[in-house]
């Protein structure tokens, strides 16, 4: 039962693997990814480490790659090409690669190949709980896990710090951005400042403001009363 | 001079009281709701009552003693209705055949319903009462073409009758 | 045969569990239409009137009306969705939801014929932790709905889910950790038995106003319904599903909305457990546990009758501004007691 599981959930992690570099569609490269990190989610639900695998499901497929979605499918619909890096970019990926390569077979090699015929380490009561990674994360390994949260919270700042506004919104801000909005009509057609005397046509106006009106719709430039701003009345 | 009234802005540890308040004033508004019980009629069993002017599907009448129809197909109808949807065709009442009280009987009296807007006009331009507006208003079908109502339908009592709404309600 | 979980309390014969996977799976699947039915009713009665009352007695039969002629349609998909994943996804969102249902403990272990069956699916040992990473994929059946629909309401609606979902994933965690500390467990049978005396409603009143307002906006209900704003949305993810897709995203919500009030329940008004020291014999048990799921339900219904829908902005603020700040301090207060009680 547990090999059944263990060869789907290893399948279905190499296919997902594989799949993110292969497909065309990186919409579908994050989804592969997903299918990968759920796969080894699974497998470490086989080694009995629950925790690890519920956090693996919280922390990466339900938060991490939820932000990987959200931005690819915003953005990217692959419509448009994955750009090709230069010459010097490749020879670098081929170097590393390679070096990842070696580095995983000196492991497989060193002491992967010697545990396949074994039993494994043994399975000690409550290993993988809760209880176990709280008590192994706050005693013996306090100072990495203390760094990582310093790192992460430093992250979170940097974040913060990169996000924010370059300068607070004021009220002035927003009422110059609304003013934006106003449209621009012609005056004297009309409004409620104008019915109720606030703006006033100046004679000149008045005697030839038709004709000027019918011809081009512009409206000439009036002086605008005392007190009254340029876009107050403009009329929404 | 105006003076805004604002209401207080939101946030903070008032705006947050505030807002849990009105929360469970609305909790209580409803709560009253599902307490009163349901205020909706249960139609098909249940008919709303009709104000006695309501203007519903049309009738043709007749006289109560001799039962000759009261119309006598002067199209004054059809020249009011504003969505032409009655039709009528005039023929001349003959000593053996006598249908109305006048020297003309509609031969064919058919409103359209899909058309009609229930204005009333007709009724208004009728000179002898003989099409009112009745409290009907059930009048769905299956076919457009059985919404056409002839004269016999309009003559006859309809089956089913409209509740009338009384003079307290 | 290797459990994949460890078992918290003792292990079960394999023919139990399967017997007791296949009780819950019907169990689950016959509350989703009473949530349906209670949701319309209890709607209609809060807004003045009956709701559905026509098929059956008193409208009873109505969800199944619905279901029968859901299921009996005609499957289509737009011609710009992409095939593959927008059969997927309303399978995920049921499959999500279902899943999450087995941690949900309706009693404790008791003794049937002289077997010892515990009254749950499973009692796993990450407890609450499992409905998470249940609830963290549950997105991508939203996600991936919005997305193959090739629609934009439903792009937008799956956007808006998906946003609402992992801002108010961290609050409702954030909220549950002063149960968590105070019980000193994650399983929920554990938590059950430590609330024997005070229901944790009443010290963790606030963890437990949290963990509401969470739910609603993760089971996507009033006030928190954006993904599907009808006003300005359609249908939001769901706009282009018919048939018995549709049927299955819609009883994935209202099983979503079961499960929301069956933890509620657990972690916060004493799973099986009475007030006033009354002890009944177990095989009430479940039914206490339905009963106090299904008051919660109607809270949930009022809580619809009630509100309106909330901006999106709102949301998000009220979500990271108000809610996460509140439910650390929350934590931060009860981690504080706990340790100068226990010390």
């Amino acid at each position: 039962m547990s090999a059944v599981i263990f060869f789907i959930a290893a399948i279905g992690a190499v296919a997902g693997a594989i799949g993110v570099i292969a497909l065309r569609n990186p919409f579908y490269s994050v989804l592969a990814l997903v299918g990968h990190l759920l796969s080894l989610a699974a497998l470490f639900l086989l080694l009995r480490a629950e925790f690890v695998a519920a956090a693996q499901v919280v922390v990466y497929a339900g938060a991490v790659m939820v932000l990987y979605v959200f931005v690819v499918a915003y953005v990217g619909d692959g419509s448009q090409p994955v750009g090709r890096g230069g010459s010097g970019l490749r020879v670098a990926a081929a170097l590393f690669v390679g070096a990842l390569f070696v580095e995983l077979a000196i492991a497989m090699l060193g002491s992967g190949l010697k545990a396949i015929g074994g039993d494994g380490a043994p399975y000690k009561a409550g290993f993988g709980q809760p209880a176990a990674i709280g008590q192994a994360l706050l005693t013996k390994f306090l100072f990495p896990f203390e760094v990582a949260s310093l790192l992460l919270l430093v992250a979170a700042v940097g974040a913060v710090v990169l996000a924010r506004r370059r300068r607070g919104l004021t009220l002035g801000d927003e009422e110059r951005d609304a003013s934006r909005f106003v449209t621009a009509r012609p005056r004297f057609t009309g409004t409620m400042a104008e019915a109720v005397g606030l703006v006033h046509a100046p004679q000149d106006q008045r005697e030839n403001g038709a004709e000027r009106s019918a011809g081009d719709g512009v409206e000439p430039p009036v002086p605008a009363p005392a007190g009254v701003r340029d876009d107050e009345h403009g009329g929404w | 001079m105006i003076v805004v009234q604002r209401a207080p802005e939101p946030g903070g540890a008032g705006g947050f009281y505030r807002a849990f308040g009105e929360t469970l004033r609305g909790l209580k508004t409803t709560f009253g709701r599902l307490v009163e019980g349901p205020q909706t009629y249960q139609y098909p069993e249940e008919k709303v009552p009709v104000y006695p002017r309501f203007r519903g599907r049309h009738r043709l009448h007749r006289f109560e003693d001799s039962q000759l129809e009261k119309c006598v197909g002067c199209s004054l109808c059809a020249a009011a209705c504003p969505a032409d949807c009655i039709r009528v065709v005039s023929a001349e009442n003959t000593p053996e055949h006598r249908v109305s009280a006048g020297e003309r009987y509609a031969a064919v009296y058919e409103i359209n319903l899909s058309r009609c807007i229930f204005c009333g006009y007709c009724e208004v331009a009728c000179p002898f009462d003989a099409i009112t507006m009745g409290h009907d208003y059930e009048m769905s079908d299956y076919n457009r073409s059985d919404l056409i109502f002839t004269k016999e339908m309009l003559l006859a009592e309809p089956l089913e009758r409209t509740p009338l709404r009384t003079e307290s309600e | 045969m290797t459990a994949v979980f460890a078992v918290v309390g003792h292990a079960e014969a394999w023919w139990i569990q399967i017997v007791k996977s296949l009780i819950l799976f019907i169990v689950g699947f016959s509350l989703v239409p009473v949530a349906l039915m209670m949701d319309r009713k209890l709607l209609g009665r809060f807004q003045g009137r009956y709701g559905p009352n026509r098929v059956g007695p008193l409208g009873a039969l109505q969800p199944m009306a619905d279901i029968a002629k859901l299921i009996s349609k005609e499957q289509f998909r737009p011609r710009t969705s992409t095939g593959f994943l927008f059969a997927l996804a309303p399978a995920i969102s049921v499959l999500t939801a279902s899943a999450t249902f087995a941690i949900l403990p309706f009693g404790d272990v008791v003794d049937i014929f002289g077997a010892k069956v515990g009254l749950y699916g499973v009692d796993v040992s990450i407890g609450i932790l499992f409905a998470f990473a249940f609830s963290a994929i549950s997105f991508y059946g939203l996600m991936l709905g919005g997305w193959a629909s090739g629609s934009r309401y439903s792009f937008l609606g799956a956007m808006r889910s998906a946003a609402q979902l992992i801002s108010y994933e961290v609050s409702m965690g954030l909220s549950l950790l002063g149960v968590i500390m105070t019980a000193g467990t994650l399983s929920l049978t554990g938590i059950v038995n430590a609330q024997n005396g005070m229901w944790y409603f009443i010290p963790q009143l606030v963890g437990f106003v949290i963990f509401m307002t969470a739910a609603f906006a993760e089971t996507n209900r009033p006030p928190f319904d954006l993904p599907e704003a009808d006003a300005e949305l359609v249908g939001g993810y769901n706009t282009e599903y018919g048939g018995g897709r549709f049927a299955s995203y819609y009883a994935a919500e209202y099983f979503n909305m079961v499960i929301a009030s069956g933890l509620a329940v657990t972690l916060f008004f004493g799973g099986w457990l009475l007030p006033f020291g009354i002890h009944p014999p177990h095989w009430v048990d479940p039914f206490v546990v339905l009963g106090k799921t299904i008051l919660v339900m109607a809270f949930f219904v009022w809580i619809r009758a009630t509100l309106p829908r909330l901006r999106y902005d709102q949301l998000m603020s009220l979500g990271w501004k108000i809610l996460l700040p509140l439910a650390t301090l929350n934590a931060l207060v009860t981690a504080i007691i706990v340790v100068v009680t226990h010390s």
